[in-house]
């Protein structure tokens, strides 16, 4: 950006560039190490275009998931692999989080050992009924 | 099943998968406005957080505090903390009045004494005996000092509770008081506002829910991670500031191209508050975005620190009282003995030592 007196009334962009700095940072590391970062976007102060310029500044990627917890999740790889763009919504739809995590992939999207535990729980109660001669597994 | 006693237990009682919990989790942390490297340490934590006892005592204020906590944006989340907290006394929310009410109060300080939290929404009338602002036949000042003694932490909701607000401004005709002028042996964290933004409300209990202690304040007793940064180094004009292009006017060319509103008396240089990140009304904006300055509500005195609309700049010339000052000053934290009381305070929150009058009076002099 130009020291320069701003006359074309064009708005300022606040935090989007140092943000992709971050995100060029973060993808050295995880490329090094597999150390993950996260970014949440609402502690961050936006001007009026930082969003839009951040978005295409990053693209659109391959991998598009929504979650139906709480309320929906978005969560999406953008047009530079490793840089994915997680929302979390309320049921009423109105934007809860916004979070750029620069991972393989966010920890969200794996299914939970508790919930592996509860799902083979539900499986073997359900063969149970089918197959009542067999002991459950408690 | 019987009734869940963490969190966890909690969410898994109303069928709330892991995966929800971990989107809950990365949420609350936000909410803290604690850096998401914090989210694992909040999940391990938030797992075996017990159910805290809330009881919430509003005084002389105007309700603004609660209908901002009641209609903040984010229902899913916020309502699984308050469901989670046992919010045991709240003389506007619950459906029970006058005797019952106040033996649902005392029922909650005998059964969680030392270890519940004591909201105040509204400053204390002092004058005259506190006859200003009674309950149920018992004066302010009076349920105050009941209801702290048993109390682990106390929580100031909005400039009133924490600062004095519109009651302390002058001529103050009731003797107002804010809680920390009142309670000094307890850890007190100023939520200030007029009213509060809700996410930080909500934060600094969620905090308590969380880490089972009171967040780190600044110099008036208010969380660091909310108000640790000035409205003016947040916000998304500031580099119009930077490069000099102000509105001079509501209707000119500088307003309408969204330029800083300093010289339209803004008061965001010297006032600290989470407005330019968290916003106002599901996020959509906050008062600069909207194109007037910010007022300072979240400071000390604000109603009777001269005009809305004059500079900053302008000086403190026939504004002509203390309190003046005092915002002129800004962080500078105000008097000496201002800054030996809370560092008493701290030290208490800190120690859980009680810090006696003749402490305070020793500090000040």
């Amino acid at each position: 950006m130009t020291s320069s007196v701003n006359t074309d009334h064009q708005p300022p962009l606040c935090n989007a560039k140092p943000i992709l700095n971050e995100l060029r940072h973060g993808l050295d590391r995880l490329l090094a190490g597999g150390n993950a970062t996260v970014i949440d976007l609402q502690r961050i102060p936006f001007g009026v275009d930082d969003e839009r310029y951040l978005r295409d500044a990053l693209g659109d990627g391959e991998v598009h998931a929504t979650i139906n917890t709480l309320g929906k999740s978005t969560v999406q790889e953008t047009g530079v692999a490793g840089v994915w763009w997680v929302t979390h919504y309320d049921e009423a739809g109105s934007v809860l989080g916004d979070f750029l995590e620069i991972t393989t992939i966010p920890e969200v999207l794996k299914s939970q050992h508790q919930d592996i535990m509860r799902g083979l729980r539900k499986l073997s109660a359900s063969l149970e009924i089918e197959q009542p001669t067999k002991t459950a597994q408690e | 099943m019987a009734k869940p006693k963490t969190l966890a237990e909690h969410l898994e009682h109303h069928e709330v998968s892991r995966r929800g919990f971990l989107k809950f989790c990365a949420l609350t942390t936000s909410m803290m406005a604690l850096p998401p490297s914090m989210i694992p340490t909040v999940a391990r934590a938030l797992e075996t957080a017990r159910r805290p006892s809330v009881i919430w005592l509003s005084f002389q204020e105007c309700t603004g505090c609660t209908e901002s906590l009641t209609r903040s944006h984010s229902p899913t989340i916020e309502n699984l903390i308050f469901n989670y907290l046992s919010l045991d006394y709240h003389h506007t929310l619950q459906a029970a009045s006058g005797e019952a009410a106040e033996q649902a109060r005392e029922a909650a300080m005998a059964e969680n004494h030392g270890q519940y939290l004591v909201a105040v929404d509204g400053s204390i009338p002092v004058k005259d005996g506190g006859v200003y602002s009674t309950i149920a036949g018992i004066s302010n000042l009076e349920m105050l000092k009941q209801t702290v003694e048993g109390a682990a932490a106390v929580v100031a909701i909005g400039s009133c509770a924490a600062f004095g607000g519109l009651p302390h401004a002058h001529p103050n005709p009731t003797g107002a008081v804010p809680v920390q002028d009142l309670v000094h042996d307890k850890p007190v964290v100023n939520v200030s506002g007029c009213p509060p933004i809700p996410v930080v409300i909500s934060g600094v209990l969620a905090h308590y829910l969380t880490f089972g202690r009171i967040p780190d304040l600044d110099g008036y007793g208010r969380p660091l991670s909310f108000f640790g940064t000035s409205i003016h180094d947040r916000c998304y004009r500031r580099p119009y500031y930077n490069k000099g292009l102000f509105a001079e006017t509501f209707d000119d060319e500088g307003a309408k191209n969204g330029w800083c509103l300093f010289k339209l008396g803004c008061k965001g240089p010297t006032t600290y508050n989470a407005c330019a990140t968290a916003k106002w009304n599901q996020g959509t904006s906050f008062p600069i975005q909207s194109g007037h300055g910010c007022i300072g509500c979240s400071e000390p005195h604000f109603w009777d620190a001269g005009g809305f609309y004059q500079p900053l700049s302008a000086g403190i010339a026939g504004v002509g009282t203390l309190a003046g000052v005092a915002v002129v000053a800004g962080a500078a934290a105000g008097t000496a003995a201002g800054l030996m009381h809370h560092a008493k305070r701290k030290q208490a929150q800190r120690q859980h030592e009680k810090v006696t009058v003749a402490d305070l009076k020793e500090s000040g002099s």
